[in-house]
């Protein structure tokens, strides 16, 4: 019976999600109707000669399709990387945001433009890997910081989170100040867009995200055991060490793959899971698809709205999730206390 | 069998620097129920961390069933073992069930889903606990019983052959402490599953446990059946606390009656108290003057008389006579001594027969020799059993005795005197004519 629940509602929503693309798709400054979006994709996908099936083809190949696939794969790492940090530190508040991982790989990610490092590794770019050197070191230390007695609480947690971003963030002033000829790439990089979508981006993104969601859901039993505490979790058979790091990896990792190719997108990773949790309850092999699929419609609406609101000029995406995400945060700051 | 078995040896251990385990030498027979009592901070849990492969030990080993936990694997030593921590589980949008089930993943691959196996191993664990009627509930809305009930329904699902709980009744009522210790020792005699049981209440420690080791400053004070554990000398020395022993009268298990802590006994400001009893008349007086921080002595009594066995528990110097023998001559002589050395006699509402006239003689003499002597006025008992005598006794005493119709009155009487005491520049003597 709970299978086959389970079942039925991760396929709900990934029809869900992929209706919400669609509809995404014909979102824009200019507005195209579902059915020839439709009919745009299934021509595309068969591989059909794209030139003569006129601009709006073109508009929705060449501009939204990645922009759409890029928002699904930032929004379903950020939702994952947040389910992962509030599961490993058994705390409703962690997000990328909180833990100081977005923080650590604005600083890799912006540091690497400045210089203009040109080296990557596995054929990506320097920027998504520095991101990622970045957030992993910044969520270790925030780690090391906020834990006490092996648990991590909810007051260490977000001043450790604030103190390290803070001090992160200045530097990637420093760094923006001292550059001023990288300034405007910079800078519009940081608000969080998915304006500048283009498949090498889908390609990092989707590279790092599939790899540390597979790590997550590999763990999501041990994450249930976390959630009964590190000793609980330990005489359950998890090893609980190998397990954190791991854990801290892969959530460092989705971290990097939204942050290096779409900038600061703020409170996805805070309010997806949260949401799905209400609905599917604490257990992480539902909780974690789940919020992949709600975090990856909930970006790709949001981005469709960034476009929509100020035609022809087009909102950063991370003002719309900011703009609703703020308010969320105090809610939950109000109901669930600083327990 | 030698390898059989969750056995520690030479186990020193503990956090950072500090070292809390010195030397432990531990040992849980498939099937056995041992209990692990001690003060707080004797290293109880620490031994638990370190026979769970939590904490790695610096010197000596934890086998389990002749293998070293620290060769295998977590998930292998949570297929053997099971361990309820203490306090409640902070899971609480959990339902019971899938908590339960959290109690297959050592069994369980990484990809796979839960079989029939575990299905039945959970509905099997819910129903020996008695709580398949809560699995749907979320686990934060039940209570504190049934809540321990859920994670000992979870360790059950380990299938272990081993379990370890470690305080499993703190927090909990009367009737839930029984209910989950019956549970424990069910589980024990009817599925064969060795327990370890880290428990503060040493009845219940007694009357569940086979064996039992006793924990003080990372160091065994004690180990084996609860009778050879609990002794008054053992309890002293690892809780630093008098206890009153006797026995559990349903059972047969030792009773354990916490009397007051030892470091309360040297009291410069109490009184010397004789306390002439017999029979049981004493009652909770020898506890209240203690208490009080009186020194107090008694006798004369025969061995195995109520209150000879009570003093004697207590610590208390007894003037003693074979069990009913007449109390002679030769204790007199004594017994006039040790009064004439108190600050005051206190009389219980002893009955006198022709075996213990003595002590009536003795206490008529003292109040001739102007000790201050306390009579407790007792129900309407017949008191005379010599047939005229010891009341022709009592009626003389009644005239020079104070007389305490109650505790209460007692204590006042005691501390009137204690003050008086206070402004008496020597021991004895002079006070005992300003009343």
């Amino acid at each position: 019976m709970a299978k086959l629940r389970r079942t039925i509602l991760l396929i709900h929503l990934a029809v869900v999600t992929l209706l919400v693309g669609t509809l995404a798709l014909g979102v824009g400054a200019v507005a195209i109707p579902w059915i020839e979006v439709l009919g745009i994709l299934r021509r595309y996908l068969a591989g059909g000669p794209l030139e003569t099936a006129g601009p709006h083809a073109v508009i929705i190949t060449q501009w939204r399709l990645p922009r759409v696939i890029l928002g699904a794969v930032v929004g379903g790492s950020l939702a994952l990387a947040g389910a992962c940090f509030q599961g490993l530190f058994r705390n409703p508040m962690a997000d990328p945001y909180i833990v100081g991982s977005s923080a650590g790989a604005a600083l890799g990610a912006v540091a690497a433009m400045t210089f203009r490092w040109g080296w990557g590794i596995w054929g990506l770019g320097p920027v998504p890997v520095f991101a990622f050197l970045g957030a992993l070191l910044s969520v270790s230390t925030v780690y090391l910081l906020a834990r006490r007695g092996g648990r991590i609480a909810v007051v260490p947690l977000l001043l450790a989170g604030v103190a390290v971003s803070f001090f992160l963030s200045s530097i990637v002033s420093f760094l923006m100040i001292w550059n001023t000829r990288q300034l405007k790439p910079v800078v519009s990089w940081l608000m969080g867009g998915l304006g500048a979508a283009d498949w090498a981006r889908v390609k990092a993104a989707t590279g790092y995200g599939v790899v540390g969601a597979v790590v997550l859901l590999w763990h999501a039993r041990d994450l249930d055991a976390l959630a009964l505490g590190e000793e609980e979790a330990a005489h359950l058979g998890v090893d609980v060490e190998r397990t954190k790091r791991l854990l801290l990896l892969a959530g460092s990792l989705m971290t990097a793959a939204a942050v290096a190719t779409s900038g600061l997108i703020g409170f996805v990773g805070l309010m997806v899971p949260h949401l799905v949790r209400l609905v599917v309850g604490p257990g992480h092999r539902l909780l974690l698809p789940a919020s992949a699929m709600a975090g990856a419609s909930m970006l790709m609406a949001a981005d469709a709205l960034a476009r929509r609101v100020l035609v022809p000029a087009e909102l950063p995406v991370g003002v719309v999730t900011s703009f609703l995400g703020g308010p969320f945060f105090i809610y939950l700051l109000t109901r669930r206390g600083w327990r | 069998m030698n390898g059989h078995g969750l056995v520690a040896t030479g186990l020193v251990c503990g956090y950072d620097a500090r070292v809390i385990l010195k030397g432990v030498e531990f040992r849980l027979p498939p099937g056995d129920f041992v209990g692990v009592i001690g003060p707080n901070g004797a290293g109880k849990s620490t031994l638990f961390r370190a026979l769970s492969r939590v904490v790695r030990p610096w010197r000596g080993s934890v086998t389990l069933d002749g293998t070293d936990i620290w060769s295998m694997t977590p998930r292998q030593v949570a297929r053997k073992l099971a361990v309820v921590t203490q306090g409640a589980s902070p899971a609480a949008d959990f339902t019971v069930r899938d908590l339960v089930l959290l109690g297959r993943l050592p069994h369980l691959g990484r990809w796979q889903r839960e079989g029939p196996a575990d299905n039945a191993a959970v509905d099997h664990a819910l129903r020996i606990t008695g709580i398949s009627a809560l699995a749907d509930r979320l686990v934060g809305e039940l209570s504190g019983g049934e809540r321990q009930l859920v994670t000992v329904a979870q360790a059950l699902a380990q299938e272990p052959q081993y379990l370890l709980l470690d305080e499993p009744v703190a927090h909990l009522d009367l009737a839930h402490q029984l209910e989950v210790l019956d549970l424990v020792d069910r589980i024990c005699r009817e599925h064969g599953v060795a327990v370890c049981c880290i428990l503060h209440d040493l009845n219940l420690a007694a009357r569940y446990c086979r064996r039992m080791i006793m924990l003080r400053d990372g160091m065994v004070v004690a180990s084996g059946p609860p009778e050879e554990v609990l002794t008054p000398r053992n309890i002293r020395e690892a809780y630093g606390c008098e206890v009153l022993l006797g026995t559990n009268p349903l059972s047969g298990h030792p009773l354990v009656l916490p009397v007051r802590s030892a470091q309360a006994r040297p009291s410069r400001s109490g009184l010397h108290v004789h306390v002439v009893a017999g029979g049981g008349s004493a009652g909770p007086l020898f506890g209240l003057l203690l208490r009080e921080g009186h020194w107090v002595t008694t006798g004369v009594l025969n061995q195995g008389d109520g209150d000879w066995e009570r003093a004697r528990a207590l610590g208390i110097p007894v003037l003693e006579a074979p069990p009913f023998s007449h109390i002679g001559e030769s204790h007199r002589v004594q017994l006039e001594r040790w009064m004439r050395q108190s600050d005051v006699v206190v009389l219980a509402a002893v009955p006198f027969g022709p075996g213990n006239l003595v002590n009536l003689q003795a206490v008529l003499e003292a109040t001739r020799q102007g000790i201050p002597v306390i009579m407790m006025n007792g129900d309407s008992r017949e008191r005379d059993w010599t047939g005229g005598p010891a009341g022709k006794l009592l009626a003389e005493v009644a005239t020079v005795a104070e007389r305490a119709d109650s505790l209460e009155q007692l204590v006042q009487l005691l501390r009137s005197r204690t003050s008086a005491e206070g402004d008496a520049s020597s021991r004895g003597g002079s006070h005992r004519t300003s009343r």
